[in-house]
């Protein structure tokens, strides 16, 4: 059983790093786009972003981050908005998988993007 | 004795004629409920004089005394120290005996009972909860040596004395517990009070026990929960910041876990304790202590 000290010290350190990716992930869309913010949103160009193992690790990282401190953070607010242990289970089961398999999923799409197209 | 033939209640307002006036007449907007009669709580208004030192716990005596018998309200010490009358007044939590009624600014003052507790008639609440979450942490000096050392006192700076002295003012009034957000949607949360006692006990340099506590507070309802509203502390007659006490706890948790587990507690003093030793107060006290006798 991890202890909720360590499950909150991931939370900030997540946080933490969602601050720094996320900032990038949006400086990727407008200042760092080649042509700027009106064509960042091209085919084109957010395949180039996907195909480039630095953004694509970027992203990975960001998505790794985010499907900890959302589903951890929804785990909180659950579990504070009810209680008992039958609930507690619930809520924990549900939540870590619910952030695998956002993880998962988000996985593939970089994947798929990584090696050259829509699916 | 017959019912008839009990005795009433008497309260008798001081005579303050020629030395005091009542300044003005204000209403006083009491939260009533009766478990047996009611399905829930509701308001009803009384006119109480007002002088200059009227509380607000002066007034519910006087509603109790000359206008309504039937109020029930908890009080004790009439002078901030007890906690007893914890209650929310003009929509603050607030200690009635600790409220001047004139303060309030007010020609309506409303009363009802403090949040998060059980209600069990009019403004008393069930503080039940309340202490077996204080309990909960440990509220005491936990060490191995500490009945072989009954003597003698355990050494500690004044700075050392400094680090929770703050936290000791806690009349565990409950003021805290009803001001607190989180506490309103979590049942299990342990509280403001609770948490600000196990940072309080657990700092003492006289104090083995941070381990014991963590298993309680590093819990999916324990400090984790807490959302450094500051309600706690604001509401707080007393001066003590629990929102500031359970921040420092998190962070004992998170930096020094090992080192406050491990830590080696206050050594003894040398010198044994002058006056009559805990052991001989023990053999003197009765085995059972005397009843008072019963009512005629």
């Amino acid at each position: 059983m991890v202890r909720e000290s360590t499950l909150m010290w991931i939370q900030y350190i997540t946080g933490l790093g969602i601050l720094v990716l996320g900032a990038l992930h949006f400086a990727s869309l407008t200042l760092l786009a080649p042509g700027g913010y009106p064509g960042a949103l091209e085919y084109k160009i957010v395949i180039f972003r996907y195909t480039d193992p630095l953004w694509a690790a970027a992203l990975e990282a960001f998505l790794a981050l985010l499907s900890y401190h959302v589903f951890n953070g929804f785990r909180v607010l659950l579990l504070e908005l009810n209680q008992g242990s039958g609930w507690t289970k619930a809520v924990n089961v549900t939540m870590a998988l619910a952030a695998i398999a956002a993880f998962l999923y988000g996985t593939r799409t970089i994947l798929v993007f990584h090696l050259g197209g829509a699916i | 004795m017959a019912a008839s033939e009990q005795k009433q209640l008497e309260f008798k307002v001081p005579n303050l004629e020629g030395v005091e006036k009542p300044i003005k007449n204000v209403i006083f907007r009491v939260s009533r409920f009766d478990p047996d009669r009611d399905r829930e709580p509701y308001y009803r208004d009384y006119e109480v004089p007002v002088y200059r030192f009227t509380t607000v716990l002066d007034g519910l005596l006087y509603i109790k005394y000359n206008l309504d018998p039937t109020l029930a309200v908890r009080y004790s010490c009439r002078m901030g120290v007890c906690g007893s009358c914890a209650m929310i007044v003009n929509g603050r939590e607030r200690l009635a005996c600790k409220t001047n009624v004139l303060s309030l600014n007010s020609n309506i003052v409303t009363v009802r009972p403090i949040n998060n507790l059980p209600l069990i008639r009019d403004l008393v609440t069930d503080l039940r909860p309340f202490f077996e979450k204080h309990k909960k942490v440990m509220p005491y000096i936990i060490r191995d040596d500490i009945e072989a050392h009954q003597d003698r006192e355990f050494l500690q700076s004044p700075a050392e004395l400094n680090e929770y002295m703050m936290l000791t003012d806690c009349i565990k009034c409950g003021l805290c517990y009803s001001a607190c957000p989180t506490t309103a949607t979590d049942a299990l949360f342990l509280g403001p009070q609770a948490l600000a006692q196990a940072y309080r006990y657990t700092i003492d340099s006289r104090d083995a026990g941070a381990a014991l506590r963590f298993d309680v507070v590093d819990d999916p309802h324990g400090v984790w929960r807490c959302h450094f509203a500051g309600a706690c502390s604001a509401a707080c007659p007393k001066g003590v910041d629990p929102a500031f006490a359970i921040q420092q706890l998190k962070k004992l948790l998170l930096y020094k876990r090992n080192a406050m587990k491990s830590r080696k507690p206050a050594p003894e003093s040398e010198k044994v304790r002058e006056g009559t030793s805990v052991e001989e107060v023990l053999k003197s006290m009765p085995k059972e202590w005397p009843s008072p006798p019963a009512p005629k």
